[in-house]
C-alpha cells in the first residue's frame, strides 16, 4: 500500500513540476513558442507580389506573380514575368485550374499537384498560399537555443500528431524575439531530410513579424534551390470573393 | 468436263509462257497479299499482347471511383478486400488462369543530383509474374523478392539516365496515402530492358512491403489484373476478354471490370483505318495482275484470229467463243491464285514459326506499343486465303471478258481473211 502511495505521489510531483523544470532551464514552453509562431504566421487573407528565383543545376529562372488568397480554400495567382505573362492559377478547395492566355484554354489539374513545386520550384502551392497551424498538427519540444545570423533562436523539434501532417518531423530555429522561423528542416516519415528553408528577411506587417523572403532547398536533388520573395505584402485584408471564380480566371 | 473447258485448258497449256507469266504475276500478288495481311495481323497481335503482358492485362478490375479519376492515380480509391475479389474473379470465370494485385503511383526517381518523374507499380512479386511478363524481362539481376522492403526493379532507361547500375541505390520520393511526401533509398536488384512494354504501367517496381514503407502501411490495392491462356487469334482474345468482363460485372457489381478491348480501343480504331489502307494496297497488286491477264488473253485473241474464224465457220456461236476465252482467263486466274495461296502459305508458315526480329527489322526505332526486343510472328488468317483466291478468280473473270467480247464480235469471213 505504502509503495503505491509513494509511486502516485512521485507521479503527481513529476507532472506538476515538469513545465516548471522546462522553464527553469531558461527555455520557454514549446507550446508557447508555437502559439507565438502561429499567431505571426497564420492569416485569414493574404495578398502580395511574389518573385521566385528557381535555381536548378546552376541555371536560374525567374518567375514573378501576383497572388491573393482567402483562407485555405481560395487562391488566385497571376504570373507577370514576360515568359509566363497572363498565366493564372485558381485554387478552389482541393482543385486547381490553370488558364493559358495564348491558347485561351483552361486546364484542370489533379488536386495532388497542390503539394508539388510551383512552376518547377521547391515552393509548393500550399507553401505559397496557405496559412500554417503548427499547434494543431504537431507536438513540440524545445531542444535548446542557438544564434542564427546574429539573432537568438529557440531550437524546436516538432513531431506530427497524425500521419496526415505535411511533414513527419520539423526542426525549427524560431526567432526568440520576433517569433519568426529563421531556419527550418523538414523530414519525411523515413527520417530522411526532404527540404530546408532559411528566412532571409522578416517584415513587420501591422503588429506582427512575417517571413517575407525565404530560400528553400530540396535535399533530394543537388544544386536545387528557390528564393521566394513577397513584396507589397498585406495580411488579413478584406477581399472580394468574386475574384476566386472561373469567370475571373479567364477574364 | 465440257468441250469448251477442254479447248480452253488445251489453249492455256499451248501458250505456256504467256500463261506462266500471268500466273506468276497473280501468284506474287496474291501471295504477298496473304503474307502482308498476316504481318499486319501479327503487328496487331503483338501490340495487344504487349498491353496484356505488361499493363492492361487480359482483364482489369478497379473501383468505379478509381476508373473515373484513373489519370490522377488516386490512392484513396482502392479495392476494399482484394483477396476476396481475386477469389471471386477466379470463381466467376474458369477461363481466367491467374490474378494479381497492383497499385500504380508516381515517384520522383533521383540519384541526389538529377531526378525524373516516373510511374511506379507496387506488385505482389509471385502473383505478378503469373499475370504479367515484367519479371521475365529482367535483363540484369533478379525480380523482386516478396518480403523485401528495400528493393526495386528499375527500367534500364531510367537507371541509365540517372547513371545508376545494378546494386546501386535509387532515391524515390512520392506522395503518400496521407497526402504528404516521403523519400527513401531502395537497392536496385534488377534492371528491365523493355521500354515499350513498360510505357503504360511504370518503369519502377516495388513489392507491396517496400511500397508500403514508402507510401504508408494502408496503401491499398487499386487494381486486380487477370490473365487467361493465349487465344488462337486476336479476335478470339478480344471476345473472350469481353465475355469475362460481363461475367465479372454480374459477380462483382460494386466494381468495374474492363476487358482488354476497352484499353485498346484507340489502337483498334487505328487498326480499322489501317486495314482500309492495306486493302487498297492489295487492290493495287491485284489490278496489276488483272492487267497481266487482260494482256495475256488479248495476245491470245490476236494470235488466234484465224483460229477463231475456223471455229466460227465450224458453227461455234459468238457466245461460245466468248465463253471459251473467259474460261481460258478463269483457268489462268485459278492456277495463278492457287499458286498464290501456296506462296502465301509458305510465307505465313515461315513468319509464324520463325518470326521476324523487330530490332532486326527496325533497329532501335521507337515503335510505340511494340517492344524492340520482341519477335513479330505472322498470324494464320484463313479469311485472307479465301479472299485472295476469290479476288484472283473475280479479277481473272472480269479481265478475260474484255478480250473475249472482242473475239466474239469477229465475223468468220473477216477472221479467216485476217493476216
Amino acid at each position: 500500500m505504502n509503495r503505491i502511495v509513494t509511486m502516485m505521489l512521485t507521479l503527481v510531483i513529476a507532472v506538476v513540476t515538469l513545465p516548471v523544470a522546462g522553464q527553469a532551464s531558461g527555455f520557454p514552453l514549446a507550446a508557447d513558442i508555437l502559439s507565438q509562431l502561429d499567431a505571426n504566421s497564420s492569416f485569414k487573407t493574404i495578398r502580395y507580389s511574389g518573385r521566385m528565383e528557381i535555381t536548378i543545376g546552376g541555371e536560374t529562372r525567374i518567375k514573378e506573380m501576383k497572388a491573393v488568397a482567402m483562407g485555405s480554400d481560395k487562391a488566385l495567382i497571376e504570373f507577370t514575368n514576360p515568359e509566363d505573362r497572363g498565366i493564372r492559377y485558381l485554387k478552389l478547395a482541393r482543385e486547381l485550374w490553370m488558364y493559358f492566355p495564348k491558347e485561351d484554354d483552361t486546364v484542370k489539374i489533379s488536386g495532388h499537384l497542390l503539394k508539388e513545386g510551383m512552376m518547377g520550384s521547391d515552393v509548393s502551392y500550399e507553401d505559397a498560399l496557405e496559412s500554417s497551424d503548427y499547434r494543431l498538427r504537431y507536438r513540440a519540444e524545445v531542444k535548446g537555443s542557438e544564434e542564427v545570423e546574429g539573432r537568438k533562436a529557440w531550437i524546436v523539434e516538432l513531431s506530427a500528431k497524425a500521419p496526415t501532417a505535411p511533414y513527419d518531423r520539423l526542426i525549427m530555429w524560431i526567432d526568440a524575439e520576433r517569433w519568426v522561423t529563421l531556419k527550418e528542416e523538414m523530414y519525411a516519415r523515413s527520417g530522411r531530410l526532404l527540404k530546408t528553408s532559411k528566412t532571409l528577411e522578416a517584415r513587420k506587417v501591422g503588429s506582427r513579424w512575417f517571413a517575407s523572403s525565404i530560400v528553400m532547398e530540396s535535399k533530394l536533388r543537388k544544386d536545387t534551390k528557390t528564393a521566394f520573395v513577397m513584396k507589397d505584402l498585406e495580411l488579413d485584408l478584406v477581399l472580394d470573393a468574386g475574384q476566386f471564380t472561373m469567370a475571373a480566371l479567364t477574364k | 468436263m465440257g468441250v469448251l473447258w477442254k479447248i480452253a485448258l488445251r489453249n492455256v497449256l499451248r501458250h505456256g509462257k504467256r500463261t506462266a507469266i500471268t500466273g506468276i504475276v497473280m501468284m506474287v500478288g496474291i501471295g504477298l497479299f496473304i503474307a502482308y495481311d498476316s504481318i499486319l495481323a501479327g503487328m496487331d497481335r503483338i501490340s495487344i499482347d504487349t498491353m496484356i503482358d505488361y499493363s492492361s492485362s487480359y482483364l482489369k478490375v478497379r473501383t468505379p471511383g478509381y476508373v473515373a479519376d484513373a489519370m490522377g492515380l488516386p490512392l484513396d480509391k482502392g479495392i476494399a478486400d482484394p483477396e476476396a475479389v481475386m477469389a471471386a474473379i477466379l470463381k466467376a470465370d474458369p477461363g481466367v488462369s491467374a490474378v494479381a494485385p497492383r497499385t500504380l503511383f508516381l515517384v520522383q526517381a533521383s540519384n541526389y543530383i538529377d531526378s525524373s518523374p516516373q510511374m511506379a507499380a507496387a506488385v505482389d512479386p509471385l502473383r505478378d509474374r503469373e499475370v504479367f511478363k515484367v519479371a521475365s524481362d529482367v535483363h540484369e539481376g533478379s525480380w523482386l523478392r516478396p518480403t523485401a522492403d528495400r528493393e526495386a526493379v528499375v527500367a534500364m532507361s531510367v537507371a541509365r539516365d540517372l547513371g545508376l547500375k545494378l546494386g546501386d541505390s535509387i532515391l524515390l520520393s512520392a506522395r503518400t496515402i496521407y497526402d504528404n511526401d516521403n523519400a527513401d533509398e531502395f537497392l536496385i536488384v534488377g534492371l528491365i530492358d523493355n521500354t515499350a512494354g513498360l510505357s503504360g504501367t511504370g518503369s519502377i517496381y516495388l513489392s507491396y512491403p517496400a511500397a508500403r514503407a514508402l507510401l504508408g502501411e494502408g496503401l491499398p490495392v487499386t487494381e486486380i489484373d487477370a490473365a487467361a491462356p493465349r487465344a488462337a487469334s486476336l479476335d478470339a482474345e478480344l471476345a473472350g476478354s469481353a465475355k469475362a468482363a460481363s461475367l465479372l460485372a454480374a459477380a462483382l457489381p460494386a466494381l468495374t471490370s474492363q476487358p482488354i478491348g476497352e484499353f485498346a480501343k484507340d489502337y483498334l480504331a487505328l487498326r480499322e483505318s489501317k486495314s482500309k489502307g492495306s486493302f487498297m494496297l492489295i487492290v493495287m497488286i491485284l489490278l496489276i495482275a488483272a492487267v497481266g491477264i487482260v494482256n495475256t488473253i488479248l495476245m491470245s485473241v490476236y494470235s488466234r484470229v484465224r483460229e477463231i474464224g475456223v471455229l466460227r465457220a465450224y458453227g461455234m456461236t459468238a457466245a461460245d467463243v466468248k465463253k471459251l476465252f473467259v474460261r481460258e482467263g478463269l483457268i489462268t486466274g485459278a492456277a495463278g491464285s492457287a499458286a498464290g495461296l501456296v506462296l502465301g502459305g509458305l510465307l505465313v508458315w515461315y513468319m509464324a514459326s520463325a518470326g521476324l526480329s523487330i530490332s532486326g527489322l527496325f533497329g532501335n526505332l521507337d515503335l510505340g506499343a511494340i517492344p524492340v526486343n520482341a519477335v513479330l510472328r505472322g498470324e494464320w488468317k484463313p479469311g485472307s486465303f479465301v479472299t485472295g483466291f476469290a479476288f484472283g478468280l473475280l479479277v481473272s473473270w472480269l479481265a478475260a471478258r474484255i478480250p473475249a467480247k472482242r473475239a466474239a464480235r469477229m465475223q468468220p469471213t473477216d477472221a479467216l481473211r485476217f493476216v
